[in-house]
């Protein structure tokens, strides 16, 4: 793959990491994490 | 010329990546214990794990990532938390979790060492784990608030339902029919996973599904010097999910495990890091192998 090539990839990956980080955070913001765990330890 | 005489003198990082590939079934068993470690659960559990794993098994220290997100698509609400993390994980690198990390992937390259008569079957209906993701994780659950994917997954009634049936009597009253249709779905997949290569990642598994279309951009890649390739297949023949590692190094279907590495005759299948490794930075070109 040529160097453009490679530098677009480069991009959305790091485009992606930041999205889901993002995600993350969001979720950790609206207690997602609780929800998940309660949900998880009630099985 | 020999295959041997054929090989390029690997690199340091080339080198390192054939080296954790002969490791690669410790790492599974690792792996397994760790996601069903069992004295963590109360905390660990808020975590969803990466890769596919009951959290109604007893052991289990993780939250299922498909599991999860059905309750919240039941409840109407957007999984931020849990399609970040398995984003997270997916941009990272791509399925490499499947191959590395996931118990019942590990439990499927299990069966298929059964010494019975094996069956190839091609690659051209994988889509069908789109469309499982789409209607048993997504719409039906949005529809009818019930996590249907789950009430008949083969995964959950090895390690949670048939286990939960044997330690509680409680549990074993509520048997029903849905019950034993879990249990034969299980049945018609420890068959298949006999005689064919992890059909349910490369068929079912919706968790794979969402991580696929990560590959071609993942920060962990799989690169092939096609100029070097001789298309001899090895790489076919030791791939469990049964693809031709240099028609197309990113496909959705590759599972990242890197068995392909140490059979290749001409060591012209590499790791891509994206710019993480030293070899990227030394190239200047972010993602060379």
């Amino acid at each position: 793959m040529d160097t453009r090539g490679q530098r677009q990839l480069f991009l959305i990956n790091r485009a992606l990491i930041v999205l889901a980080v993002a995600a993350v955070l969001a979720g950790l913001f609206f207690d997602q994490w609780r929800i998940v765990l309660r949900n998880a330890i009630l099985l | 010329m020999n295959n041997e005489s054929m090989k390029n003198e690997p690199s340091g990082a080339q080198r390192f990546w054939l080296g954790l590939a002969r490791q690669r079934t410790v790492v599974q068993v690792v792996s397994a214990l760790v996601l069903n470690s069992y004295f963590t659960r109360h905390v660990t559990k808020g975590l969803p794990c990466p890769a596919f794993n009951c959290y109604a098994c007893p052991a289990a220290a993780f939250a299922c990532p498909i599991g999860s997100i059905q309750h919240f698509v039941g409840r109407k609400k957007v999984p931020l938390y849990v399609l970040g993390v398995v984003g997270l994980v997916g941009a990272l690198v791509g399925r490499a979790s499947c191959g590395w990390f996931c118990p019942f992937g590990w439990f499927q390259e299990l069966m298929y060492k059964l010494p019975v008569p094996k069956l190839r079957l091609p690659n051209r209906f994988n889509w069908t784990r789109y469309l499982i993701l789409a209607a048993l994780v997504i719409a039906i659950p949005f529809v009818t608030r019930e996590p249907w994917f789950c009430k008949l997954c083969p995964a959950g009634a090895l390690e949670a339902s048939i286990p939960m049936a044997l330690l509680s009597v409680d549990i074993r009253a509520l048997i029903g029919a849905l019950y034993w249709i879990k249990i034969g779905i299980l049945g018609v997949m420890l068959f298949w996973m006999s005689v064919t290569r992890r059909p349910f990642c490369r068929w079912i598994c919706p968790l794979g599904a969402l991580w696929s279309p990560f590959n071609p951009v993942s920060s962990f890649r799989l690169h092939v010097e096609q100029a070097d390739c001789i298309r001899c297949d090895r790489c076919q023949e030791v791939c469990p999910t049964d693809i031709r590692v240099y028609e197309n190094p990113v496909s959705g279907a590759c599972i990242r495990c890197l068995q392909c590495m140490p059979v290749c005759p001409v060591d012209c299948i590499s790791v891509a890091t994206s710019g993480w490794s030293l070899e990227t930075d030394r190239t200047g070109i972010p993602g060379a192998a």
